[in-house]
């Protein structure tokens, strides 16, 4: 996509030849990546006021609403707050350090979009080597963290430093690994290929392509949530412990940068999960080849559409990351350790060992084929049957003692805010 | 998570491979639970009153009577004795007392420092003539700290001394906070004044919403 | 393919400047008063004990050295990984699959023996230690 823009906007500058292509490309490029910049802003700010919200409700309370209606512009004020806030670096502290880690981990979350497909031609650019790239360059975000624990010169912050590239690096393993069972089934590396080897249709998505995908999903996902320290796993800045952890030395916009790349790092493990195993931008019924070779304002419409359902399937996972972290409570170190190496880097080893064998041994189409997605189809229905009759009898067991506390109806669906 | 992980299983020991996958589909049955609880509650009512704002009945009125809020005094009622500020432990009143030519006593200064009060009730308890009180009010949030010291003494005014029994009324609570600490709302509204004043039981908390 | 590291390398300068940007912008409205106090390294209100460069439990190197070795398996079987499919396309299936089934046994197989070996256990007691002067192996199923 942005080479095709940079092409065009060569011919269309008159620019000649091998030299004149570098100037576009370098503009377009640097164009993709404001717009990537001002996708993260517009993502990571309303995600938190959004993840609050979620929290309120869980909570029983209503939520920021006052600034903006229903307090949407709370993230804007709590920006501003930090931009106006003054810039403290302690005494002791490695300066140089300190001041380049937000840099650092800015940085390596940001890079991350470079291979993130947002619809159908909507990508930056597309590596072979997709989803080894995003593996390897979140790598960055880990020497940003140690980085600030250690040049923080604060035991809190050395702590929360050395446990989270600890906890960073130990997840990495299965995520990868469960990551190894998607390119097996899809025999790519590449993230565009990735999706286009899936369909529209839930039944050709990964997930439910057989029951050991449909379990890697949730291996991948919870070492996904895991390495971006999100609860249950965010003892790296487990309060009552550590204070806040890495960035306990941090203040203002330079906090700030650590902030907006774990809200915004939320986006990046909706896409993964997206990418790898709910059929990504696919849109149901339109085969991707069509998309290719349709023109002009057709083009346009089907990247919107497929912009469309992809945002809605990761917004689903990014509801979903926000709900559990507002459900579990956070893993003890040794416990998380032990969810690591002893149950999630088996489970995903195992995992992809079996998908491999199925891969090899289940042809595509073929009766043992669809007999296996239709087993996983149906193991997703049933989890979904069971979440949604489970929550309805938590609502009704906790119904009566609270109309009598109130004397008003307790039902009160989430759109009717306060 | 956590719940899935029963004491008898110790790091060391992870009980053999059937206690490995139990221990699994405990983790994703009791995740599955906890979710549609949390879920759960996206369909109630949330619990908490809007403050200040929003609240039907302004807080300090559903405070009890015995509340220890800000400090207040009723001039018209000190003798100046002092004994409050000999009590405070952390010496937030000052006082001074000055005799004019006419040989009367008389207030020139009465200041209560509330950003050092910690509330504890001495000084009132001290006061022989219930000229100091708490009042029912609690919020001063100001943007100056040294607007939260209070200046009761405009112009010095003489000393109290009254008679047993002759002693005027103590004037409502609140309503001397009022005068000396600019932007204190309503101490009270017309409706509870008039509840209060007819019922008599102030501390019923009927307001409560 | 350059294009490609051109891209990359444009996304990580750019995000770069942006922080730099926002950070020299915001120099101009924000205050800057430090003071020894304030600038003190914080340790919840107490005064700082020491330096916070303290020397940390070795069991984190020892995780960065599993992890350092599972890391560079994953390398090297991602992109067998992503031929496999051509190739039992191909009619050569066995050989791949065979292949990666033997380098995951080789590292379950590793995993296991860490398991075994209690190196996977956060929590340590210095009880299982062997005695000195025994032979080397520690950890021995008593």
């Amino acid at each position: 996509m942005l080479r095709l823009i940079a092409q065009r906007l060569q011919s269309w500058l008159n620019l000649p030849g091998e030299t004149g292509a570098v100037l576009p490309a370098l503009a377009v490029m640097l164009g993709a990546a404001l717009l990537a910049f001002v996708f993260i802003a517009f993502f990571a700010g309303p995600v938190t006021w959004w993840e609050r919200r979620v929290a309120g409700r869980v909570m029983s309370r209503i939520g920021p609403n006052r600034v903006g209606p229903q307090g949407v512009l709370q993230w804007l004020a709590d920006g501003l707050k930090s931009f106006l806030k003054e810039d403290i670096v302690p005494a002791a502290a490695d300066r140089p350090l300190f001041l380049f880690a937000p840099y650092l981990f800015f940085g390596g979350y940001m890079a991350t979009f470079v291979v993130l497909p947002f619809g159908a031609h909507l990508v930056a650019t597309d590596l072979s080597v997709g989803l080894l790239y995003l593996i390897a360059i979140s790598g960055l975000v880990v020497v940003g963290i140690l980085m600030a624990g250690w040049g923080s010169n604060n035991k809190w912050a050395l702590f929360g430093g050395i446990r989270s590239a600890a906890q960073l690096v130990s997840y990495e393993i299965p995520s990868a690994f469960s990551l190894l069972a998607v390119v097996l089934a899809t025999g790519t590396l590449s993230m565009q290929g990735i999706v286009r080897a899936q369909g529209g249709w839930p039944w050709e998505w990964l997930l439910f392509r057989n029951p050991l995908l449909f379990g890697m999903f949730f291996v991948s996902f919870a070492a996904s949530l895991a390495e971006n320290n999100r609860t249950p796993f965010d003892l790296p800045e487990g309060e009552s412990e550590l204070v806040a952890g890495y960035h306990v030395e941090y203040s203002g916009m330079r906090f700030l940068w650590f902030m907006f790349a774990e809200w915004g790092n939320l986006w990046v493990i909706a896409s993964l999960a997206t990418v790898g195993f709910l059929g990504g931008w696919q849109i149901p019924g339109v085969r991707p080849e069509v998309i290719d070779q349709s023109t002009g304002w057709a083009f346009a419409g089907w990247q919107a559409l497929s912009f469309l359902v992809f945002a809605g399937k990761a917004s689903m996972l990014v509801l979903f990351a926000i709900q559990i972290r507002w459900t579990l409570p956070r893993l003890r170190v040794d416990q998380m350790m032990i969810v690591c190496w002893k149950y999630l880097v088996p489970l995903a080893l195992l995992g992809s060992a079996g998908v491999l064998v199925l891969v090899a041994l289940v042809p595509e189409g073929s009766p043992v084929d669809w007999f296996l997605r239709a087993v996983s189809l149906g193991l997703g229905l049933w989890l979904i049957i069971a979440y949604v009759r489970k929550a309805r009898a938590a609502y009704l067991a906790d119904r009566e003692p609270y109309r009598r506390l109130e004397g008003k109806d307790p039902w009160y669906p989430p759109y009717r805010l306060p | 998570m956590v719940s899935a992980l029963p004491p008898a299983v110790t790091p060391g020991n992870p009980g053999g491979v059937r206690g490995w996958v139990g221990h699994i589909v405990r983790t994703a049955s009791s995740i599955l639970e906890g979710l549609a609880v949390t879920l759960s509650w996206a369909f109630r009512r949330p619990y908490t009153i809007q403050y200040p704002d929003k609240v039907e009945v302004p807080v300090p009125e559903t405070l009890p009577e015995a509340y220890r809020g800000i400090l207040e005094v009723d001039l018209r009622l000190c003798t100046g004795c002092l004994q409050c500020e000999k009590t405070c432990p952390i010496q937030c009143i000052s006082i001074s007392i000055e005799k004019g030519e006419d040989a009367v006593r008389r207030l020139t200064r009465f200041d209560i420092d509330i950003s050092r009060c910690m509330y504890c009730g001495l000084c009132s308890e001290s006061c022989a003539f219930d000229a100091l009180a708490h009042s029912n009010q609690f919020e001063a949030a100001r943007q100056d700290i040294s607007e939260l010291t209070l200046h009761f003494v405009r112009e010095p005014v003489p000393v109290a001394r009254h008679k047993a029994g002759e002693a005027p009324p103590r004037r409502p609570r609140g309503e001397i906070l009022r005068e000396v600490l600019p932007g204190l709302g309503p101490v009270m509204s017309p409706p509870a004044r008039d509840r209060r004043a007819g019922q008599g039981d102030p501390s019923s908390g009927e307001g409560k919403p | 393919m350059r294009f490609d590291a051109a891209v990359v390398a444009v996304f990580l300068l750019t995000a770069l400047g942006i922080v730099g940007a926002a950070m020299a912008l915001g120099r101009l409205v924000r205050p800057n008063r430090p003071d020894p106090i304030k600038n003190q390294t914080y340790e919840c209100g107490e005064r700082p004990i020491g330096s916070g460069w303290f020397s940390f439990n070795p069991r984190f190197y020892q995780l960065a050295l599993l992890f350092l070795i599972f890391d560079v398996e994953i390398a090297l079987t991602w992109p067998v990984a992503a031929v496999v499919r051509s190739w039992v396309a191909g009619g050569r299936g066995v050989v791949a699959v065979v292949e990666i089934l033997l380098f995951l046994a080789v590292l379950v197989a590793a995993l296991a023996w860490l398991w075994g070996r209690g190196d996977l256990d956060w929590i340590r007691e210095l009880g299982t230690l062997p005695p000195p002067g025994k032979d080397g192996e520690r950890g021995d199923d008593a």
